[in-house]
This record gives structure tokens, sequence and C-alpha cells, in this order.
């Protein structure tokens, strides 16, 4: 499908600003719910850009970790009960820093403002 | 007159007669999942400002204290001495408003932002060093005195209750599996069982100019282990932004801590608080896993339950850059 211009990432950052310059001239519970629907369509607009690249990065980083080539969801849960079975008890270092990894990609989408510098992509 | 307080104004004429009036009405805007509502009561040639709270979320799988046993423990715990706002009167069933209770109203400030520009470094550390008290005096009261907070889950083992808890949604999060492993392997010893307030936290305690004036928000109070009540406050979500200032964006821990002993606490151990610390942010971070499913599952939609789902990594991250001892 060949859409017209704007592009949907164009789209949510116009709707975001429209609602971060009324949401200021609302009151109450209105102007706070303006302020986290400005905050979800940030959100929404970062996932369509970035999510591609980390769900393959997460992918290919799990397929090797586990020795195995399934769909992402799949791996993740493997991931997460083997964890419990303490099957990495002697490999914690190696597995948090999977998952640290992982999360920052996460929070990059969500709000990349709060990780610690270290973490955080140039601007 | 029949006005949005009608029903509490019969609730109150029930008990201080027909004469008893409610005014200078406030209903604040970001109650949650209670009724709240603030009012003076003018009865027997006196008045006094009130707060009245009802709970309007009530599903089965709330983990929440019923609101008589919170009004149950407020009382105790203002009995004892801590500071609490004093509870007036329980709604019953012949009120017809569900489940809920009515206290006296503490002035001050509890949103963390608005605390933190009002006071200097010196009021800061006094603050920390009156919630070192506070707990002080709340984990020496006798657990017999709140028999029935024996039964409720977090009671019996908090850390297996989160994790039944965490189960029931069904979701794969590694972060907080990791977390849960962690505090399998690390566990303390556990030492004599008090009563916790359990939900003690910046933004759940009421600042004066004097001080800390009262602890709020009683819904997760049960027995337990005292510092899980200190691994929470220091809970970096907690901090606000000062994240230097582990103690609830107030203070350093160690003067905080030795604010406790000096009134009566139980010696300290830094690597315990660590522990219950940490079970904090794996709790934080599953409390907002529950925020997404009564979204997504249960009906209870919006866009702040919506956001708190997503807000789920920003918790995974601290908790895991915490376990990698990056932050502290």
């Amino acid at each position: 499908m060949s859409q017209d211009r704007p592009s949907i990432n164009d789209i949510l950052l116009t709707v975001q600003k429209f609602l971060d310059d009324a949401g200021p001239t609302m009151s109450g519970e209105a102007k706070y719910h303006a302020q986290v629907s400005s905050y979800l369509l940030g959100i929404c607009e970062r996932e369509l850009r970035l999510a591609g690249d980390y769900d393959r990065k997460e992918a290919a980083q799990l397929s090797e970790f586990l020795g195995s080539k399934k769909p992402l969801s799949e791996m993740t849960g493997e991931l997460c009960e083997n964890i419990r079975a303490g099957k990495y008890d002697n490999d914690w270092d190696q597995v948090l820093n999977m998952v640290l990894e992982q999360t920052i990609d996460k929070v990059k989408v969500v709000k990349p403002r709060h990780l610690a510098p270290m973490h955080r992509d140039a601007e | 007159m029949t006005d949005e307080v009608d029903d509490i104004r019969r609730a109150v004429r029930r008990r201080f007669g027909n004469d008893a009036e409610i005014g200078n009405v406030a209903i604040p805007t970001l109650g949650g999942v209670n009724r709240t509502v603030i009012f003076d009561l003018t009865e027997g040639g006196r008045t006094r400002r009130l707060v009245s709270r009802q709970e309007t979320y009530s599903a089965e799988d709330n983990p929440f204290l019923p609101a008589t046993q919170q009004y149950k423990v407020m009382q105790v715990a203002f009995d004892e001495g801590v500071p609490v706002p004093e509870p007036v009167f329980e709604y019953d069933a012949a009120d017809g408003m569900g489940n809920g209770f009515v206290t006296a109203f503490v002035a001050g400030e509890t949103m963390p932002q608005r605390i933190f520009r009002a006071v200097d470094s010196d009021a800061r550390l006094k603050i920390a060093t009156d919630l070192a008290a506070l707990l002080a005096k709340l984990h020496a009261i006798d657990a017999a005195k709140v028999p029935f907070l024996e039964g409720i889950p977090d009671s019996v083992d908090i850390i297996g209750n989160y994790l039944r808890l965490f189960d029931s949604y069904a979701e794969a999060h590694p972060a907080i599996e990791l977390g849960f492993r962690w505090l399998e392997r690390n566990r303390p010893i556990f030492g004599p069982r008090r009563v916790v307030h359990g939900d003690f936290r910046t933004g759940n305690f009421m600042v004066g100019p004097d001080g800390v004036r009262a602890a709020l928000d009683w819904e997760c109070a049960h027995i337990g282990q005292p510092m899980e009540d200190f691994g929470w406050l220091c809970v970096r979500s907690w901090r606000f932004g000062q994240i230097e200032l582990a103690v609830g964006g107030f203070a350093e821990r160690a003067p905080v801590y030795a604010a406790y002993e000096a009134a009566g606490g139980d010696r300290i151990d830094p690597d315990v608080v660590r522990f219950w610390e940490i079970f904090g942010l794996v709790r934080w971070a599953i409390y907002n896993v529950m925020q997404a499913y009564a979204h997504c599952e249960r009906g209870r939609r919006g866009v702040a339950f919506a956001a708190m789902g997503r807000n789920t990594s920003l918790v995974e991250y601290e908790l895991l850059m915490t376990l990698a001892g990056k932050y502290s």
C-alpha cells in the first residue's frame, strides 16, 4: 500500500505536538492525561522507528545464547524458564548483561532519557 | 439538599446527629482507585477537617488490605503514637457506601517535587530522620495487637506472594526472573517479624515545615521483616530524581540508619536493606505489569494505566543496574 504523506511517524509527532500545546490549557485530571497521552504517542513513534532493528538484534542474540532458533516470544519464554530453574547461576554475569542490553533497547523506545549517560545514544 | 457528598452527609449524621454539617468539600483529582473526599465536619460546636476514603476497585485479585483492616491498623498505630491521621469512623453496611473510612485531615504536602523544592538540606535530613523514628516506633508495635494481619499472603511469604501474582499475569519478563532468582540465592537470615507499613515511600507521607506529620496509605500493611520498609523507601524510583539521596530522595543512608537505631530500632545491616531494595524493585516492576494487565484484560482502561505498563521496562532497567552493581 502506498500511502500519501504525511508518514505515520509524522502524524504521531503532529498529534503529540497538539497535546503538548493543548495540555497546559487544561486543568486537573485532563491536563495530566494529556501529558500521559503525549508520552504514549512518543513511545509509538520511537517503536515504529526502532522496534524492527531491536527485535532482529534480540532474536539473534537469544538464538545464539539458547542455541536454538524459534520465534522471539518462545525464546524469551525459554530464557525465563531457564533463569527460574537456575540454569544460568554459573553464568550469571553473562545472562545479566544480555538481559540488561535488551532492557536498554526497551527503554530506548519507552523513555530514552531514563537511561544512565553510559547507555544513551548520542543525540 | 442533594449533592455529590449526600451519602457522606448521611453517614456523618448517623453518627454525629442531624445537626452535623459538612462543608468546604474538596475532591482531589488523582485519587487513583479510591474515591477520596476532604470536608469540614461541624458537630457539637466544633469543626474538624476530615478525609473520607472509599474503595471503588474491589476485584477479587485486588492485592490490597481490605479497608476495614487498614482502619484497624491505623487505629493501633495511632494509639501507639505513630504519626498517622486520627481514625474517626468506618463506613458500615447501613451506610451503603461499600468499604471505607474517615480520618482526620493532616495538612501538609505529599508531592515529592513540591517537598524537595520547599526544603533546604537541613530540613531534608530532618525529614529523613523523622521517617527513621516513625519506622522505629511502628516496628516496635506488638504484632499481637493486629492479629488479623497474620493471615494475609504478604505476612506469610511476601516474596512468594509476589511471584504468584507475577505468574498470574503469564508474561515473560527476563529481568523480573533475574530479580527473583537473585532473591532466591541471596536471602539473608530473617530476624524477628514486625508490623510493617508495606508502602512506606516518598509520596505516601505528609510533610510540613516541622517535618513528617503522618504516614498515609496503609493498604499494604502486614507482618514481616522490618528492613522491608527501609528497602522500599530506598527504591530508586522513589528518589524522584534525587538519586544520590538514597533514602527517599531526602538523605544518604548512614545518618538515617543511625537515627533508626537511636530511636530504638534494631541494628541495621546495609546488605539486608539492599536485599529488600532489590525485592522492592521487583515488586514495583510487577505492580506496573499488573496495571497493564488490568488495562488489557480487565477493562480498567486508561492512559495512565497504559503508560504504567510500558514503564515496567524503566523499573527493570533500574533493577538490572542495581543487580550489576552500577546503581546503589
